[in-house]
Parts: C-alpha cells; structure tokens; sequence
C-alpha cells in the first residue's frame, strides 16, 4: 500500500509540473470566473 | 471457455462502464452550475481517451509479460490488443475469451483517472486534462494494474490482495487527487454559492455507481459463480452500511440528515470493500461499511478545516476509503469465502507455496494477506 501512494503522489506531482509547463494547468482567471461551460466549451447546460 | 462466466463478465464490463455516467452525474450535480458540463465532459471524454489508449498500449503495459523480470512493467506483446484474442489466456480469467477480460479491465482503466477529476473540478484547463488524464493512466495506472494483479507483478508475488481495485484504483486516484488539488490551487469563489447545484443529479449518479459496483465487484469474480455472489452481496451490505452511518454522522454533526451525505455514504462504503470484496463475509462488510461511512466523513471534515481544494472530496472518499479497504482486507479475509485467503481475525498460520493470479482459479493453500 505505502508503495502505492508513494508512486502515486510522487508520478502524480511529475506529470501534474510536467503539463503545467507545457500546457497550463489552470484556466485564467477570467474564464473561471465566467464557468468552463461556455469559456471552455461554449456551451450552456441549461437555457434559464 | 466458460459461457456462463463469459456472460456474466460481459454484462459486469457493461456495468463498470456505466459507472462512468454515474460518475459524471454524481460529481456532475456537486459543482456549481456554470461548470456542469466541463465535470460531465471529464468523465465522458475519459472514457473515449482511456479506450483507445488501453487498447493501444495501456493493456499491454498492465498485463504483457514482464519486461525484465522485476515485476514492474509488461512489455509490448499485447499493443493494439495482438495477441488478445477469443481464446482464454491461461494465466488471466482462463474461462473467458482473453478479449474480454482486457475489455473489462478497460473499465477499470478508464474510471480510475476519472475520479481524480473531481478534484480540479471547474478549474482545470481541458487541453491540460486531455495530456494529464493519458500520462496518468499509461505512467501511473498501468504500472499499478502491473504491480498488482499481473502474474508478474511484484506487489502480487509479495501477496498483496486486491480484489477489485482497492489499491489499483481507488488509493491511487485518492492519492494523486490530492496532490493535483494541492498543485492546482483552490478555487475562485467571488461570492458565488459554494454548494451542489444538482443534488437529484448527484443522488442519481450515486445510484448508478451502486448499480455499476455489483459488476465493478461481483464482476472480479470472472466467473459465474458463488464467488460472485458474494462479491456481490457485501458489496451491496458495505454501501449500505456506510449510507447508514455517513447518515448518523451527518445527524451528529448538524441536526439534519443530508441526503448529499447519503449518496456519499454510499460511495464511501463501495470504496471500501472493493478490495476485501472478494474475500470477506457480510459481517466483515457490515464492519466495513459501518466503519467507513463514520470515518470518510471524518476526513471530509478534516479536509475542509485544512482548506485544501480537492473539489469534490476524491480523497476523503476514495484515498481514505481505499486504504482502510486494503487494511481491513487484512483483518477480515475469511477462509470461509476463499479457502486460500485468511485474515488477521481468523489467526490462521500462513503457508504460501504457489502463488496463483486473483483472476485465475484459486489454489486450496492457505496463505495470510498482506495489503
């Protein structure tokens, strides 16, 4: 078990850095502000 | 080949897949509104990029051969599923077509790295989530399946039990959810109201988990039989009894009985015996759940007095769910479920001669667990 969340946590924390660098891990600010539904994918789940 | 055990592992790959809906509804109605669909999207997109990459190169890596004798890592001589055919394999699931048995493992594959998302829930970007969920699941989880339930795997020669996923899925996402919750930092609230947007959502989705679990569980059984049944029956015993007892916690805490707190009960006691299910009665499960239903919502607690942001309690619930599973594996295995497997309470000696898959026939050895 110890094995596990060792390997876990600590690949888990490579890859996590791995793609923030490439990519951005968080979105800005602005678009979490706004909700992922439409910043992220332009799409509203309900049309109140 | 077995057409009774290929049925019934057929139908229990359908139910683990439909674990992934539930998934999504269950995290899905947690979140505020204006991020439904991006929780949704990571449960459903995970599944199509998880069954292609398992199909790939996720399944040979789990359960090829291994690469060098250390038990670490299986080679490429099941990428693109070559070699995976209709015949049984003989050292996994041997009374099933060996496609299936890598299908149902699919399942596995593919919820794992989707429970981690409830932890950066409505703040991850997706390009982000797409690279993280595929290095995730062919660096991190594949190795685990290896380590664990390949023949080869050197946690499984050191007798760790495991029968559903305890450690493989459910410690694993647990774990990795709290750190990406811990790198990613909290989110913005802004004076928005911090609180389920959908909570008949998040009830149907656990529902849906529960319905799924019997194939997530009974299903690890790979056969049609009394094992299954088994399986099946604590399974359903422990999401029972940590409903009850997150209920009570619940009432205790705050005067009311949360119905949020039901549904996570519930999924607080199917973590938990998915390890042990194969191998304890209904009285461990009882134990079991009544136990872990008290102690995850401890941990929730903990968890937001500590101010960590892991979403959606993917920690609480499946990291300490999942490992006071693998512990009371330990403690309840009975030999009166599997000859071969016997727990601390029981106190029977241990002699282990030859190891045997847990997705193979059981030897009649008796051999003590170790998680």
């Amino acid at each position: 078990m110890g094995a596990t969340i060792l390997y876990a946590a600590i690949s888990t924390f490579v890859i996590v850095k791995v793609v923030d660098v490439i990519l951005g891990i968080r979105v800005k600010a602005a678009d979490e502000e706004m909700g992922l539904d439409l910043s992220v994918h332009g799409e509203a789940a309900y049309q109140t | 080949m077995d057409t009774g055990d290929t049925a019934w592992l057929l139908m229990s790959t359908a139910l683990v897949m439909i674990m992934l809906p539930g998934l999504a509804l269950f995290y899905g109605g947690l979140v505020r509104r204006k991020n439904v669909l991006s929780t949704i999207m990571h449960s459903f997109f995970g599944l199509a990029l998880v069954s292609v990459v398992w199909v790939v190169v996720g399944f040979t890596l789990a359960f090829g051969p291994d690469v060098n004798g250390l038990g670490l890592l299986g080679g490429l001589d099941f990428a693109f599923f070559n070699g995976v055919g209709l015949e049984p394999s003989a050292n996994y699931a041997t009374t099933v077509p060996f496609v299936l048995f890598a299908a149902f493992q699919l399942m596995f594959a593919a919820i794992t790295p989707a429970l981690i998302t409830g932890a950066f829930a409505e703040r991850k970007r997706f390009s982000a989530f797409v690279l993280f969920t595929l290095l995730w699941s062919v660096l991190v989880y594949s190795p685990l399946a290896h380590w664990v339930w390949s023949t080869d795997g050197w946690l499984f020669k050191l007798g760790a039990l495991d029968f559903a996923g305890g450690t493989v899925v459910h410690i694993s996402s647990g774990v990795s959810a709290l750190v990406v919750a811990l790198l990613i930092g909290r989110r913005t609230v802004n004076g928005d109201r911090m609180e389920p947007h959908d909570v008949p959502m998040t009830v149907l989705g656990a529902r849906l988990l529960w319905f799924g679990w019997f194939g997530f569980n009974a299903g690890s059984a790979v056969a049609a039989n009394g094992l299954a049944a088994s399986a099946f029956i604590v399974t359903n015993t422990a999401a029972a009894a940590a409903t009850i007892t997150w209920v009570l916690a619940s009432y205790l805490h705050k005067g009311k009985v949360s119905v949020i707190g039901a549904a996570c009960g519930a999924v607080a006691g199917l973590v938990a015996i998915t390890p042990a299910s194969g191998f304890v009665t209904v009285g461990g499960a009882l134990f079991i759940g009544l136990a872990v239903g008290g102690l995850c919502y401890s941990a929730t607690l903990l968890r937001s007095r500590l101010k960590i942001d892991d979403a959606l309690d993917v920690f609480a619930v499946h990291g300490v769910g999942g490992m006071f599973g693998a512990v009371a594996t330990g403690v309840f295995a009975s030999s009166a479920i599997q000859s071969a497997y016997s727990g601390l309470l029981e106190a029977t000696s241990s002699s282990s001669s030859t190891s045997s898959s847990p997705w193979a026939p059981r030897s009649s050895t008796p051999r003590s667990p170790r998680s």
